[in-house]
């Protein structure tokens, strides 16, 4: 399916080749809390690639990052999922940026799958912020997974919304029953 | 975050969107919220419910609305609305509606589904008109309310085959202008056998002038055909149609178009009378007469290994295009350009 040739096409990563020394910054999530990144797996966002940026462009020593509206234990999922795709091509989180169908990978499977559903919320949350597309994508479809199948009963335990609703007789048939 | 409702708008609509459709109805019961959210979505942002064919039903012995929603795994999905119990089934549930008109409740179903069918359908069949003769039933009004959510909706469905079951031109017209002309193949017009003696008459001309009549390929129609004019038949390849009579010099017209097209498969006309025998001979030449029928044979311009056969039998007409050993023994096959 990606025949050699192809590969040569595609817009390289702007990040410096994986023998150069790792820059490690520290950021800082809303709560306090401090932690450390490669700002190779901090360019998948582009709110932070934005920052970043602009250290660099005026040659400003960029100490630590702050991002004011993650919490740490949120924060730190996301670097975790960074950090484990900060090598990818960013043409393929941009091809898949407006699919209606996406493939989630193993890893990234297994690694959302595992969170519980608010934790799970709040990780696609801290990714809007960010815009980090690849991660909205597989957490967004990891929730549709979620529900497939399930009852409106089943759905409401599931994402968290209290109490029953009176239907009004506006509600249409659903498959769920 | 506990709950989904407090997550960004972006984000629910990328969820939708990785739905499947029935999930996304599921979710639309699960709160008021959710529901005005999916309610004011673009179309575009909804996943697509991926039908093979609707079926849109009205049932007079039963006092019934019945939807059919068939998918390509040969799932059926059958809702029925009852007018004696105000009721919907589905799935074996049952649900009263107190307060609402169930041609209403209907209407607003139907008008959901097509937001998610953006894929083509092999077919649509609307079969409304059962209550024509039953004024005092609230299902008397479904087919102006199927008419005016066809309008409504302001979007073309997308399939190959429309079948109308006794409608008469204005019905037609509202609902193959509901059908996108790029896809439409097949328009079928029809009645059941034992509706025979109800001759429904319609007039094709404004039908005819629509962008889905001019590039459908294949026409079939039960009712008589009023005024028919060959122009605006000749470019199905394939027709069924009923009409009073059709003229010496038409049929003419319509051999010439046909020897003239690779493509055209049957045309076959049902007369009430038909008196171009003579005029005919004239044009075609002596027919190859056999016990039953008048017979002639054309070559195609741009086919060598088939003939244009041309059946007179009493009131049937019947064009039609196959292989050269089907000729019967005897008959003389002309020429396309011979006079």
């Amino acid at each position: 399916m990606a025949p050699k040739k192809n590969s040569a096409k595609r817009p390289q990563p702007s990040t410096p080749k994986p023998s150069a020394p790792a820059r490690i910054v520290k950021v800082q999530s809303s709560d306090g809390h401090i932690l450390q990144a490669d700002v190779r797996a901090l360019l998948l966002s582009s709110t932070l690639a934005a920052t970043i940026k602009g250290y660099d462009d005026e040659n400003k020593p960029l100490e630590k990052l702050e991002v004011n509206n993650v919490v740490g234990f949120t924060l730190k999922l996301v670097l975790e999922w960074c950090e484990k795709h900060k090598e990818d091509d960013p043409a393929i989180a941009q091809a898949e940026k407006d699919k209606k169908n996406i493939f989630i990978p193993s890893w990234d499977r297994h690694f959302l799958t595992k969170l519980p559903m608010g934790n799970l919320f709040d990780l696609i949350t801290a990714a809007y912020h960010l815009d980090i597309t690849g991660l909205i994508n597989y957490g967004c479809k990891t929730v549709a997974n979620s529900a497939k199948g399930k009852s409106t009963e089943e759905m409401r335990e599931l994402f968290g919304i209290p109490e029953p609703w009176e239907q009004p007789s506006t509600s249409t048939a659903t498959w769920d029953d | 975050m506990s709950s989904i409702i407090e997550m960004p708008e972006f984000v629910l609509e990328k969820i939708i969107g990785f739905s499947n459709f029935k999930d996304v109805l599921t979710l639309r019961q699960v709160c008021r919220d959710f529901r005005n959210f999916i309610d004011d979505l673009k179309d575009s942002k909804l996943p697509d419910s991926n039908f093979k064919e609707m079926e849109i039903v009205s049932k007079k012995d039963e006092n019934k609305i019945v939807f059919a929603f068939a998918d390509f795994g040969g799932t059926i999905y059958r809702i029925e609305y009852s007018e004696f119990g105000n009721s919907r089934n589905f799935q074996e549930t049952w649900k009263i509606f107190e307060n609402s008109n169930i041609v209403d409740v209907a209407i607003r179903d139907l008008e959901l589904v097509l937001r998610f069918q953006k894929s083509k359908l092999y077919r649509i069949y609307f079969d409304v008109n059962d209550f024509q003769l039953s004024p005092d039933s609230s299902i008397y009004k479904l087919s102006v309310k199927l008419s005016n959510l066809c309008i409504r909706i302001n979007r073309k469905i997308k399939t190959e085959q429309l079948y109308l079951k006794k409608c008469n031109q204005s019905q037609i017209m509202k609902f193959i202008q509901f059908t996108d002309p790029e896809a439409l193949e097949k328009l079928s017009f029809f009645a059941d056998d034992d509706d025979i003696d109800d001759r429904i008459e319609i007039e094709i001309d404004d039908i005819a002038k629509t962008e889905q009549w001019k590039k459908a390929e294949e026409f079939k129609c039960d009712f008589q055909v009023l005024n028919l004019d060959a122009r605006d038949i000749c470019h199905f390849t394939s027709m069924s149609i009923k009409t009073h009579s059709i003229s010496a010099s038409d049929l003419e017209f319509l051999k010439k178009t046909f020897i003239n097209s690779s493509t055209f498969v049957y045309a076959f006309f049902e007369l009430t009378i038909f008196n171009g025998n003579e005029i005919i001979s004239n044009l075609w030449g002596p027919a190859f007469i056999t016990e039953l029928s008048r017979n002639w044979y054309f070559r195609i311009k741009d086919l060598e290994d088939e003939v244009l056969h041309i059946e007179i039998r009493q009131n049937f007409i019947n064009f039609h295009v196959f292989e050269w050993r089907y000729v019967l023994t005897g008959a003389r096959v002309q020429d396309y350009n011979e006079s």
